[in-house]
């Protein structure tokens, strides 16, 4: 058994070997791609999760405390990346008044979320890389006054001041104006050096003009400020201006008339009050009557323009502000590391009334498209993979000291761009190997699969078979291989043609000469004969039955029968053939079911094969006896009464009848032997036979141009008998 | 009371058949001729039931003077029962083509098996003279064959499909025997039975085979006698 599967590995190695190194490199390839993608995901996730961690604590941990509050209480205000330029409400006062001498010291500014950027509209847009930047704000301590601050820091290379009493303001200025409901105001901020400070100090005071509707312009000491100079490492100088705004100035305190002021009634309000409030007794006063901040705050609209002069040409420029500034701090700029790590930031609100309120951010533009607006459960963003999950990864992180909590929401599971890139890389390495194994079976394989097949068919074959064997077509090296083989087959086909032809001329000279010789011998023997005979006849006439004689004379007379071919081979020759065109397979059918009711009865005789189709030219009386003399032989050998199968096939122009029967075999020495006149290997057991059928039935069956052989199976013999064809 | 004539130039064997002949039909008038010049001169002369003979009439004679004597027979339409040391005359057949009735026994031939030929060569004769002896009649068929004739008052005893199919009075016989069972076949035994000499399976083969053949010298399309292959032969209509 070992040695037969070695044979056998070994008759399939070239296979074998491809499909188990195939089956192997396709087992690694996809477990290492089922590694590298589900690794990479749980491993993200897991990272991304400690990521979100520990950029919420440090987005918390970034805002200061006047921050957090300026979140807390200005959230509406601070989502998008822009807001319109509107004050705030602040914790608490960030205006000091101009300092006295040179005090280095500068004034704290607001907090960082107060500030917008500020957009220089178009025809004078530019880019600056430190823009202008202003915060205005309230404060929510009512005791420190009715104000509006406004804190602006403006780059600017020189500053050009305003002479006094110039009233055509030939100078650089700020445009403030102020819209509260329907009340407004507008203002032109220019800087005046101060009385008491050196110019060294690169300290202003700011003088503010009223402008009215018709053009008039009035100083206004409602509001007060200062600036300062600060050089910036890179050479540039920043203006800073500090200044508050008596809100008093837009909305009148007296009388707190309900309705609608004009800025007019305003203005004309302010001449009638007479003074500027800056005394703090009054302030603290009105303060405690006034609710704050004044209603309506969220809604103060402020816009900005700046007029520069140059110093050169003592031209002056006027540049309008865009009434949309952009956000400092605004949660959509923080969200920024979250978005462009596919998560969401939002912000939980839980207010004093119990009720709590989710504020969504918006993405900063430029990662807008980092995230889902819809539903999808898959996303390709720049080439990163994103599925929504059933589980998204959500991480939260309470805001200090106030009534916030950050939120980060993560779809669930991302496949970045080098992963999934080498993942289909893998997979198309694993496509690759699965055609080159297709192509490899296709191509080579199969092929040696089917010429072996068809060459192992061929070699029984007859040698006028025309059969080749495949892809001779074929350009590649199976084709040539096959060309070869053919070339091969060719060639030995026609030297063993050649041989065959060769054989069966002698065969048929020698077959000639012996009859002639047999013909030459009847010839001789039947003059012969007749000379015997005719003296017989007259012996047996002159001693009749009872001459002690006539014994010798029947002897004679057994002899002659002997000699003369009434029992010898040559009688065999004598008997005439007549071809006729008979269809064996009937009579084959009818013959072995015949052969139970035949004088000497042969049981348990089955045919197989068709019942009619198979033409061949025999005489149909030599064909009957060589099958029954075949019959009677197996039926003498058989093992009890077990079947004798006649099995009748056809191939190509040959029929061939195979009569089998279970029994002792036969020495391969005699397999030949068997079918010589008076052969019998049971003569020494006293039966009957007396080596004549088997002689008869090759003598009959080569005389039709048929051929008769016996071998042994593996239960018995099988006697192959084989005629050609009438087609 | 049959008249035979025995044509053998073998004194003793002439003497043989006729003491053979006078054991069983004492009172029959048997001729003997040890010539053929003798026997041609009484054959013509004379009317015989039946007419042994030798082929080879020995030396001094024609080689194949049983041939000349079957020739004259055809005239005298007597039977003819050819004893001799020949083999079965394929190469005469065409002689004996032109007599009535024939029929072969190779000696040395018993004296049962020579009875018994002579016996049914008798039969023939005395069918024969019973009946209008003329050229032949065709009105009324005499087997279930309708393209088959067989009369043996008739010159032509087997026709088929009108035309004479010459038999040996052995083969007449297992013809008969066949169409008398036609589309039933008939055992090997029972034709055995209608063969006086060689009583085997080969010999039965080549009565049949002479017969398939004398029908398709007629008829090439003959197919009527039909293998019961393991059991016998078959006559199909």
């Amino acid at each position: 058994m070992f040695d037969l599967s070695l044979s056998k590995f070994a008759q399939y190695r070239l296979t074998l070997t491809a499909v188990v190194g195939l089956a192997l490199l396709f087992l690694l390839t996809g477990a290492t791609l089922y590694r590298l993608i589900t690794a990479s995901i749980e491993k993200e996730r897991s990272h991304r999760q400690e990521l979100f961690d520990s950029d919420l604590r440090e987005l918390a941990g970034r805002l200061d405390a006047d921050e957090r509050y300026v979140l807390e209480n200005n959230l509406s205000k601070l989502l998008s990346e822009e807001r319109p330029i509107q004050p705030l409400l602040l914790p608490r006062l960030y205006f000091v008044n101009l300092p006295i001498g040179n005090s280095p010291l500068t004034p704290r500014p607001p907090p960082q979320n107060c500030y917008v950027d500020l957009v220089v509209l178009a025809p004078n847009a530019e880019r600056n890389q430190n823009p202008d930047r202003f915060c205005t704000y309230f404060t929510s301590n009512r005791a420190l006054g009715s104000y509006l601050y406004l804190d602006m820091t403006l780059s600017n290379r020189s500053v050009a001041t305003l002479r006094t009493g110039d009233i055509t303001l030939h100078a650089d200025a700020i445009r403030l104006s102020v819209r509260s409901g329907e009340h407004s105001g507008s203002w032109w901020l220019t800087l005046q050096p101060p009385r008491y400070s050196p110019p060294s100090s690169r300290r202003f005071e700011v003088t503010a003009i009223l402008e009215y509707a018709n053009g008039k312009r009035e100083r206004d000491r409602r509001i007060e400020g200062w600036a300062y100079q600060q050089q910036q490492p890179n050479g540039e100088s920043l203006l800073h201006i500090i200044a508050r705004l008596d809100f008093h100035a837009i909305i009148p305190q007296q009388p707190p008339q309900p309705g609608i002021l004009s800025q007019q009634t305003v203005v004309k309000s302010h001449y009638r009050g007479g003074q500027f409030r800056h005394r703090r007794q009054e302030a603290l006063t009105d303060a405690m009557l006034e609710p704050w901040p004044p209603q309506g705050w969220q809604d103060v609209k402020i816009q900005l323009a700046r007029k520069s002069l140059n110093p050169d040409t003592q031209q002056a420029t006027l540049a309008e502000y865009s009434p949309q500034g952009r956000t400092n701090l605004s949660v959509s700029a923080l969200s920024a590391p979250f978005v462009n790590a596919y998560a969401k930031l939002s912000i939980r609100q839980h207010l004093h009334s119990g009720e709590l309120k989710r504020w969504p951010s918006s993405p900063p533009a430029a990662l807008s498209e980092k995230l889902d607006s819809t539903d999808s459960w898959l996303r390709i963003v720049d080439g990163d993979l994103v599925f929504q999950r059933a589980t998204p990864l959500v991480r939260e992180q309470i805001v200090p000291d106030t009534n916030l909590v950050f939120e980060v929401s993560h779809p669930g599971t991302v496949v970045e761009k080098g992963v999934w890139q080498t993942a289909a890389l893998l997979s198309l390495v694993l496509f690759g190997f699965l055609f080159l194994a297709h192509h490899f079976w296709v191509r080579l394989l199969r092929p040696i699969w089917v010429l072996s097949a068809k060459a192992t068919e061929l070699v029984s074959s007859p040698i006028e078979s025309e059969q080749e064997l495949p892809y001779g077509d074929n350009r590649d090296e199976v084709g040539t291989l096959s060309t070869a083989f053919n070339d091969l087959l060719k060639e030995t086909r026609l030297r063993a043609s050649r041989e065959q032809a060769e054989r069966e001329r002698r065969s048929e000279e020698t077959r000639q000469k012996h009859l002639e010789d047999v013909k030459t011998r009847e010839v001789s023997l039947k003059t012969i004969g007749h000379e015997i005979r005719s003296p017989l006849q007259a012996l047996l006439g002159l001693h009749q039955v009872g001459d002690p004689s006539r014994r010798y004379i029947d002897r004679m007379i057994r002899a002659v029968d002997h000699l003369f071919g009434k029992a010898g081979p040559a009688s065999f020759d004598s008997i005439p053939i007549d071809l006729q065109q008979i269809d064996i397979a009937a009579f084959l059918s009818i013959q072995a079911t015949n052969a139970a009711t035949a004088t000497s009865p042969i049981t348990n005789v089955e045919y197989i094969g068709p019942l009619s189709g198979v033409v061949c030219k025999v005489d149909p009386d030599a064909f009957e006896d060589a099958v029954a003399h075949i019959l009677e032989n197996a039926a003498r050998f058989r093992i009890d009464t077990t079947p004798i199968l006649i099995h009748l096939s056809q191939q190509e122009s040959i029929a061939t009848i195979s009569i089998a029967n279970d029994g002792p075999q036969i020495p391969d020495n005699l397999l030949e032997t068997i079918f010589e006149f008076g052969f019998s290997p049971t003569e020494n057991r006293g039966d009957s036979n007396q080596g004549i059928g088997l002689f008869a039935a090759r003598n009959y069956v080569s005389r039709m141009s048929g051929n008769i052989v016996a071998r042994n199976t593996t239960s018995g013999v099988e006697f192959i008998v084989s005629f050609p064809l009438d087609i | 009371m049959y008249r035979i004539a025995i044509v053998e130039d073998d004194k003793s064997t002439n003497d043989t058949f006729l003491a053979l002949l006078k054991n069983h039909w004492p009172d029959c008038k048997v001729d003997q001729f040890l010539n053929f010049e003798s026997a041609n001169d009484a054959l013509t002369k004379n009317h015989y039931d039946l007419v042994i003979s030798d082929i080879d009439l020995g030396p001094g004679t024609d080689k194949y003077g049983g041939l000349k004597i079957a020739k004259s027979l055809h005239v005298k339409q007597s039977p003819l029962l050819i004893v001799s040391g020949l083999p079965q005359p394929e190469l005469h057949r065409e002689m004996f083509k032109a007599l009535d009735a024939w029929d072969y026994l190779q000696k040395p031939v018993n004296e049962s098996d020579f009875i018994n030929q002579v016996s049914r060569a008798i039969t023939f004769s005395q069918a024969k003279g019973q009946g209008p002896s003329n050229t032949g009649s065709f009105q009324t068929p005499t087997t279930p064959d309708p393209n088959l004739q067989i009369d043996l008052r008739s010159t032509t005893r087997v026709i088929w499909k009108g035309n004479r199919v010459n038999l040996s009075m052995t083969q007449i016989r297992l013809l008969q025997t066949l169409v008398e069972h036609a589309n039933q076949g008939v055992t090997f035994e029972a034709l055995f039975d209608q063969i006086d000499s060689g009583r085997n399976k080969e010999n039965l083969r080549v009565h049949i085979g002479s017969i398939r053949r004398e029908f398709s010298a007629s008829d090439p399309e003959f197919n009527s006698v039909k293998n019961v292959p393991m059991l016998g032969y078959m006559w199909c209509v």
